[in-house]
């Protein structure tokens, strides 16, 4: 009966102040894949918070890393990462609090929970 | 289980169905800029339908979620307001014909808004009902979903402690 679904921990999101550089520099684990501009074509009258986001991949966990930085407003924190693990796995605990640890401090901004059901549950 | 079944029978704390013309197959509860946002579709990546609850700003502040390990917590919140329920319409329509005028008329109108489970309690609640949930059943799936809440709550836990 257990079976019928299964609860993962999913797209975690937090905002942080760190110096984004000393932080790639300790996310040993982590390879980046792109880091492009938000030009922001298709919505001439909004810009996006941020001005970059960098693409960040485990290759061991599958794990994406997105992280948001050049904060277009006076107030936004300078970084908004969302930590996307691997469909099927799931996020573990260990490496959501290695990421955090090195982002700290931190805030957390969404916090996703899924729970999966399979074709055959009603 | 698809987006029907979670029309029909989903009560996902006081979210209500956000209409969603984009994705026919899914069905989003509450809105992404308030406290919480439930997102139902199916998944091909897990060969399934997968209910995502994503937890904001507001929510987080609520129930004190501030690191990882205060994640434990979440299932008991989702087991106390999360549930799947089909309606007793026996129980419903008698109570009805005793206390509500035009009990007929009030029944259709029922019956029309059943394929939203929300919507009908909504409904209800409007008509001076109060208390609605009591005419509502548990479906057996339930059990399987604590359990599964209850399964990573304990293995979540657990990560930690193996470090």
């Amino acid at each position: 009966m257990e079976d019928e679904c299964v609860v993962r921990a999913d797209r975690q999101v937090f905002t942080s102040e760190v110096d984004l550089g000393i932080a790639l520099q300790l996310l040993a684990d982590f390879r980046t894949v792109r880091d492009h501009a938000l030009k922001n074509t298709e919505a001439p009258h909004f810009w996006s918070a941020y001005g970059r986001v960098r693409r960040l991949v485990n290759d061991q966990t599958k794990t994406k890393l997105f992280v948001s930085y050049r904060p277009r407003y006076r107030r936004l924190p300078a970084i908004r990462a969302a930590v996307v693990p691997d469909d099927a796995a799931g996020l573990r605990r260990t490496e959501l609090e290695m990421i955090l640890r090195i982002f700290e401090p931190y805030r957390l901004v969404h916090v996703e929970l899924a729970i999966d059901f399979s074709e055959r549950a009603q | 289980m698809n987006s029907r079944f979670i029309k029909l029978h989903g009560k996902l704390g006081k979210c209500r169905l956000r209409r969603n013309k984009r994705f026919p197959d899914a069905a989003w509860f509450g809105a992404p800029g308030s406290d919480r946002f439930f997102r139902a579709y199916p998944k091909r990546e897990i060969q399934g339908f997968r209910l995502e609850h994503q937890a904001n700003r507001g929510f987080l502040d609520k129930h004190k979620i501030r690191t990882p390990s205060d994640f434990v917590r979440l299932p008991g919140i989702l087991i106390s307001q999360v549930g799947f329920y089909r309606v007793d319409w026996q129980t419903l329509a008698r109570y009805i014909r005793q206390n509500v005028r035009h009990p007929d008329a009030i029944l259709g109108m029922a019956r029309r808004r059943s394929a939203i489970l929300i919507e009908l309690l909504t409904f209800l609640r409007c008509i001076s009902i109060a208390n609605p949930e009591r005419f509502l059943r548990p479906l057996p799936i339930n059990a399987a979903i604590y359990a599964a809440l209850r399964k990573w709550g304990r293995a979540w836990r657990k990560d930690r402690e193996a470090r």
